[in-house]
């Protein structure tokens, strides 16, 4: 039997675009795993929620975790060297491929990805007003003015 | 096409995230912005409120050393201090001033603080008056005074990390009576405990205890016929039931005990060596003594390259890293020490203050208006919470409490 680093599969993106990539990043994403464990990966795997763009970016996240993995918990280098990879990955992106990467990692079940993804968006509107947070999340404002007076003065603290 | 279509509508081209995502993004917030954000809907309001949502909020949030001081104008200050010294302007996390509720300690003492910080809420008082802070939220509670009163009392607070309860004990340090406990929250009164072992605890002039995954421990006396015992006494905080433990036989043992690791540790006097005896088996009581060389002097000596003597407060959480500290001259010297890979790291803290005007004062800095030195209290492995102490007995809310960051 092929061993995991040599064992090949196709990943294909909802626009058609295919990434053969080995078993060992496959398996980074839960969902694909599952898919291949239940022998259900002869072909192509397609994937219909996931468009080529964010594919590849994941499945280069899914590369450099697999590649440059530390070598047990005691590699804080290694550990470091990662977070810092982490951190310079995202910077490259909007919060338009953000928020596609937190849909996709949800959805192809990395946690990793789906905890750097989270923490970008965190990191990013931890310093917004609640308006401009409604905008970036498409959020009506439900409470009268009234409410949201009083919510307001309750958490003065938290405007300042 | 179509979506094409309606993004030039709208002029957005963000997918939306769903709901049942939004917690997983708002659990990563610092709690100043969770707070501001409950302002957005009603539907973050109630995401954030929930109780599920807060206990995550704490167990998630990054542990860090918090120090905090009575300042002369009778606030209590705020300070968390990043775990990594990489740029300059991030010598102070967060820096805030909170009014003090009247029933507060008397500036003019250096009364210590009953707990390590615990999930997020530390715990301050003497037999009359205890007062629970959650810093995050800049709240606090002055519990009712207890029935019937006791002197030398000492309490402790303990964390329920299954049902997500905090609860403070309270036990006369003078005559053995019933500790009482109370779970914060509204409507919660003084309690009895029940089936507890008549003991004294020691260490009454100080922090008693400590709590570790959901037990509160602390030494404590029982009179076994003539005879009198120093044992350990565990809380169970979840079912509030007392058991008693042999101390480890080490005639070395010093009164700090401190969470290594998700055990509990006591720390032994040595002047030579990091010892301790951590309890590794809480049902068969089995103790495992670990000794490791440190390569910095101990115990009121100086340390060699900052030439001040520095003080044990605690281990990190997350990385078993034992912590040292000290101020002197409006400078924080922290130094960890990691003994299983002999590492040392050394962190000092100066002034953010205004460099031009060469105001290099920590305190000033920080817009602090520092009471004394004694009064600074280190809290290792602070983390932030979100439970709200209103509607908790004799609430004050803090309506004038400012920022300084």
């Amino acid at each position: 039997m092929a061993s995991s680093s040599t064992n090949k599969f196709v990943l294909k993106s909802n626009d058609d675009v295919s990434f053969e990539v080995t078993e060992a990043v496959a398996r980074e994403f839960q969902v694909i795993a599952h898919i291949i464990d239940d022998d259900c990966a002869k072909k192509a795997i397609p994937l219909s929620n996931v468009t080529g763009e964010i594919l590849s970016k994941m499945i280069e996240y899914g590369k450099k975790h697999i590649e440059e993995a530390p070598v047990d918990e005691e590699d804080e280098e290694g550990k470091k060297k990662l977070q810092i990879w982490d951190e310079e990955f995202m910077k490259q992106f909007n919060m338009e491929i953000v928020f596609q990467l937190i849909l996709a990692s949800n959805y192809l079940n990395n946690k990793g990805l789906l905890d750097l993804t989270c923490c970008t968006v965190a990191d990013h509107i931890k310093d917004m007003t609640p308006d401009e947070v409604r905008t970036l999340f498409n959020v009506k404002n439900d409470y009268t003015t009234e409410e949201e007076e009083e919510i307001r003065k309750e958490n003065s603290w938290a405007f300042e | 096409m179509d979506r094409l279509k309606e993004e030039e509508e709208d002029g957005k081209l963000l997918e939306f995230i769903p709901l049942d995502l939004i917690p997983d993004i708002l659990l990563r917030l610092p709690a100043k912005s969770a707070v501001r954000f409950r302002c957005v809907s009603k539907l973050w309001l109630s995401i954030t409120t929930r109780p599920e949502f807060i206990r995550s909020f704490s167990i998630q949030s990054r542990r860090r050393l918090m120090v905090c001081t009575k300042t002369a104008d009778d606030k209590r200050s705020f300070i968390s201090l990043p775990p990594n010294l990489n740029t300059p302007e991030s010598h102070v996390i967060d820096c805030y001033m909170i009014n003090s509720p009247s029933s507060d300690c008397d500036g003019y003492h250096n009364h210590t603080p009953f707990s390590e910080s615990v999930q997020g809420l530390v715990c301050y008082g003497d037999s009359y008056k205890i007062v629970v802070w959650n810093p995050s939220m800049r709240q606090h509670v002055t519990l009712p005074q207890p029935e019937p009163r006791a002197h030398w009392v000492r309490s402790c607070l303990g964390y329920d990390p299954v049902e997500g309860k905090y609860k403070v004990l309270y036990i006369s340090g003078k005559r053995a009576k019933d500790p009482l406990v109370f779970t914060l929250g509204p409507q919660e009164t003084w309690r009895l405990t029940h089936d507890c072992p008549v003991h004294v605890p020691k260490n009454i002039k100080e922090r008693i205890g400590v709590c570790v995954n959901g037990h509160v421990y602390y030494e404590a006396k029982i009179r076994f016929g003539d005879s009198v015992e120093d044992l350990l006494m565990s809380f169970d905080v979840r079912y509030e039931k007392f058991n008693t433990i042999k101390k480890p036989a080490d005639p070395t043992l010093s009164r700090l005990m401190v969470n290594y690791l998700g055990k509990l540790a006591w720390v032994c006097y040595s002047t030579t060596s990091l010892r301790f005896w951590v309890l590794e088996d809480v049902e068969r009581q089995e103790w495992s003594l670990r000794d490791f060389l440190v390569p910095f002097p101990m115990f009121l000596q100086c340390d060699p390259v900052w030439d001040v003597a520095l003080y044990m407060r605690g281990v990190t959480h997350d990385t078993g890293e034992f912590i040292y500290t000290t101020t002197i001259h409006e400078i924080f010297y922290v130094l960890y020490y990691d003994p299983t890979r002999e590492r040392t790291r050394r962190n000092k803290y100066e002034a953010s203050g205004d460099e031009e005007s060469g105001d290099k004062d920590f305190w000033i800095g920080n817009g602090i208006n520092l009471y004394n030195t004694d009064n600074i209290h280190w809290f290792p492995n602070h983390s932030e919470s979100l439970m709200s102490l209103e509607n908790g007995p004799c609430f004050v809310p803090d309506i004038s409490s400012s920022d300084s960051e």
